[in-house]
């Protein structure tokens, strides 16, 4: 009983540009930061996520509805692969998205606390700067130019660790 | 100045633009700490140039990721360490990667020195390496080595729980035993020193056992002791061990095997022997309540017909024998089937189990005919979760259903077993139509593993009474089956309601075939109007039934019969305003494709009790029955009139002790309120 109410109740959420998102609470449970909120019953009206913009709050919507859709642990072990699969393949293509908007989701999965969210773009940005050199890195990241070391820093921490920089 | 030069390149060369903003940087450390845990430790250190938000960040990594292809330079190496030392950090992993003996060492050192919780080691290097056998620490909890390492006795590893050893050579018959606490240990492709006779995997805490051989050397071990007393999971994969010697495994929860018997058609002393270990491997699990076997091994063991015949299995507690099917071929059914005998012919109780995990599993499904085995004694059963099995959509189906038809049954021993392991989850009737009384003694026995439902529900009361009466049978009334211990008295009362209202449901049919439609009273909406009178229509319950079953609308009180037959006019009927404002309309609840269901499985019901009435009058001596007598709507208040067939009647306790039911005796008054405490005689 309990839970055929529960699935069915909507949370709304509203992003920093005006845009109002409603979802099931159960998607919505997904994130650490509006479970909290919702158990202590502050979640009745609309969430306002100041941080977070209306592309990048849809983009985080899909992953929770997939993750919360797709069946946990403990079921038949037949299904279970396959949904684990389905899963991988879901968080791959999700993945294949520019560097500022995988910084966009990652700030806002970190203000929402999606563990497996953040772990995600985590692999994700370390997968893309994998095999490249600081300037490369300093690109892909996007690096701000005035916080920069300067040459006399650079050169001492290279020779710090010059093991590294073989 | 040339530092300065590719600083400044890298400013332009890569276009940084002023309006793009560093959100990265802005990061907490602990997200840029975890993407840098992520990739080769060797980076993240070149990442300190990065700018000054990055300088220090590698310090602060908890996951190190070193590999190490080439020789290091101690000094510089060295100061890596240092670097890390200063900052107080919790190491959580270190994944080392090396090609270089002594730098192992090194690592491993650090590690321990720095209570680092996992180490995974990975020598891919080309020559042997002994893993350092004179450390110990307690805060290891997890380790894995892999490629060219010699595993001595370590001191005392006291907190480590998981061990995973693969490619990697064992130089000691019992490595395990100084770690008091493993659970779980992992053993891939390892190989013995050719000294060693026997190998112990001893471990008093130890729970989960894999030991996976996929090398190409057909024997490393000749003999293998296991002295896990603990060990749930057991997981053997690759050419057996000549000989096992496994003590007791009491809490054994599943077991895998799949043989990695090659060269299975040259049946020389090779595969003899892999047969008696495969039969020895067996015997040690007799106390596991999952047995998984590989095509492999099924391969294996259909050959050993002959020494399987003379072999005793006494699985306890099997619950399922799951016979994986081979990937690449049509599985041959009989193979399956007389292994699946073989192994089971002392375990009945596990062959429906098995039977079930192979039709649940999507693979078997085409399969299914194919398999004798599982015709054993119950081909009704069969029969229907035969029908069942048509397709992926009705695979999971069967469990849920909710009555069972037990046609023309014959007790054969084995299926009141089968019936127990069936676990149909919301079974709430059975219809059991047969001439064995001894079978319906084992069901009242095994009443409440049938029903299981938290909701009892009373079999079927039927009532064959009255003439009129579509289902005539003058010397049986009633009878109340399949009472569990969740019965009380709520339910037996809503049966005796259901069971009036179904009558009245058969004679209205019955009238409804002689009259037609032309005594019928619609209303406005052209629903028919059935009209209740009587002391018994007080009960709402009984009219929301009588509602439900009939598809009528029900209004006050039963004129319906009278006006069929022309007793009364309705004038007569509808003229007394007063009664008519009395009156009470009862909706429908229920939809059609229920109520026929429920009707349907009343006709049913009837039809076959009438059969086992006549059955159990014959062995009056033995039966238990109850007779219902309701003589006719109006006499609500007697429900239960029981009698006793003959003096020595014994009664089965089909209710439980703490039921209260009312004795009446149709030819005498009412006697005082009588308990059922005699248990089953037999």
């Amino acid at each position: 009983m309990s839970t055929s109410s529960s699935s069915s109740k909507k949370i709304v959420l509203k992003s920093a540009d005006n845009e109002t998102f409603e979802i099931d609470e159960i998607v919505a449970l997904e994130s650490q930061a509006i479970k909290n909120m919702i158990e202590d019953e502050c979640a009745d009206n609309v969430i306002p996520l100041g941080n977070i913009d209306s592309k990048t709050l849809s983009k985080i919507i899909e992953y929770c509805k997939k993750h919360a859709e797709s069946p946990k642990k403990d079921d038949n072990a037949d299904i279970d692969e396959k949904a684990v699969e389905d899963l991988k393949s879901f968080d791959a293509e999700f993945a294949k998205v520019d560097m500022p908007l995988i910084q966009d989701i990652l700030m806002a999965a970190n203000f929402l606390n999606i563990d497996n969210l953040i772990g995600l773009m985590c692999r994700t940005i370390a997968d893309r700067i994998k095999g490249k050199t600081p300037e490369e890195i300093r690109k892909i990241l996007n690096i701000n130019k005035n916080d920069l070391l300067s040459p006399e820093q650079e050169a001492k921490a290279r020779e710090e660790n010059s093991w590294a920089f073989d | 100045m040339k530092l300065k030069a590719i600083a400044s390149e890298s400013y332009y060369n890569y276009g940084y633009q002023d309006q793009a903003e560093d959100r990265l940087s802005s990061l907490p450390d602990a997200l840029l700490v975890s993407i840098l845990s992520y990739i080769d430790t060797k980076l993240a250190v070149q990442c300190s140039v990065l700018s000054k938000r990055w300088v220090n960040l590698w310090t602060l990594i908890p996951v190190l990721n070193l590999n190490l292809p080439g020789c290091y330079s101690g000094y510089k190496f060295n100061m890596f360490f240092s670097g890390r030392d200063g900052t107080l950090i919790k190491d959580d992993s270190v994944n080392l990667k090396v090609t270089y003996g002594p730098l192992v060492a090194r690592v491993f050192d650090y590690a321990l020195l720095h209570g680092v919780r996992n180490v995974s080691i990975d020598n891919s290097g080309c020559w042997h390496y002994t893993f350092p056998c004179n450390k110990s620490s307690d805060l290891l909890i997890s380790l894995t080595l892999k490629g060219w390492i010699i595993f001595d006795k370590c001191l005392n590893f006291n907190g480590l729980v998981s061990l995973r050893l693969e490619g990697v050579f064992i130089s000691r018959h019992e490595p395990f035993s100084s770690f008091p606490n493993l659970e779980e240990l992992v053993l891939v492709n390892c190989q013995l020193f050719s000294n060693l006779d026997d190998f112990k995997v001893i471990g008093t805490q130890l729970s989960r056992l894999t030991i996976s051989l996929c090398s190409d050397e057909p024997i490393s071990y000749n003999k293998l002791v296991l002295l896990t007393p603990k060990l749930v999971l057991f997981d053997l994969k690759g050419p057996l061990p000549f000989s096992i010697k496994a003590f007791e495994l009491p809490v054994l929860d599943t077991a895998h095997i799949d043989s990695f018997a090659r060269d299975l058609v040259h049946n020389g002393p090779y595969i003899l022997q892999q047969k008696l270990s495969l039969i020895t491997v067996l015997r040690g699990l007799r106390h596991a309540i999952n047995i998984h076997l590989s095509s492999s091994t099924l391969e294996l063991l259909s050959q050993s017909h002959d020494m399987l015949v003379e072999e005793h299995f006494h699985f306890d507690n099997l619950k399922v024998l799951n016979l994986i099917p081979p990937t690449n071929k049509q599985p041959a059914a009989d193979v399956y089937s007389s292994v699946a005998a073989d192994l089971l012919k002392d375990c009945p109780q596990a062959v429906v189990k098995s039977l079930l995990s192979i039709v649940l599993s999507k693979r078997w499904v085409n399969l299914w005919p194919l398999i004798p085995v599982l015709n054993l004694d119950c081909e009704t059963l069969i029969g229907q979760l035969y029908s069942i099995v048509l397709s992926k959509r009705w695979v999971n189906l069967w469990p849920l259903i909710p009555v069972l038809n037990l046609v023309l049954f014959e007790l054969k021993g084995l299926w009141p077993m089968s019936f127990k392991a069936l676990e149909l989850p919301i079974l709430d009737t059975v219809h059991i139509n047969t001439f064995d009384w001894e079978l319906l003694v084992q069901l009242v026995k095994l009443r409440n593993e049938l029903l299981k439902s938290t909701q009892p529900v009373v079999f079927t009361l039927s009532r064959h009474n009255g003439p009129f009466a579509p289902w005539w049978c003058d010397d049986a009334r009633g009878v109340l089956i399949g009472i569990t211990q969740f019965t009380n008295k709520s339910h037996i009362a809503r049966a005796v309601l259901e069971s009036m209202c179904f009558q009245v449901k058969d004679l209205l049919d019955s009238m409804h075939k002689d009259a037609g439609e032309k005594g019928e009273t619609k209303n406005a909406k052209g629903q028919f109007l059935l009209r209740v009178d009587g002391v018994a229509t007080v009960n709402n319950t009984l009219m929301q039934i009588q509602h439900i079953v009939t598809e009528t609308t029900a209004l006050g009180a039963a004129y319906a019969a009278g006006l069929a037959v022309g007793v009364w006019t309705e004038e007569e009927i509808f003229s007394n305003g007063e009664r008519m404002k009395k009156d009470t309309t009862f909706d429908t609840v229920l939809n059609d494709e229920l109520r026929e269901k429920k009707v349907d499985s009343w006709c049913k019901a009837v039809g076959k009790s009438l059969i086992w009435l006549i059955y159990l009058s014959r062995f009056l001596s033995l039966a238990f029955v109850v007779l219902i007598c309701v003589k006719n709507l109006a006499y609500i208040q007697s429900i239960f009139v029981l009698r006793k067939i003959s003096d020595e009647t014994s009664y089965l306790t089909i209710l439980p002790p703490k039921i209260h039911v009312w004795f009446f005796d149709p030819d005498k008054t009412i006697q005082a309120p009588s308990l059922f405490l005699n248990p089953l005689i037999q």
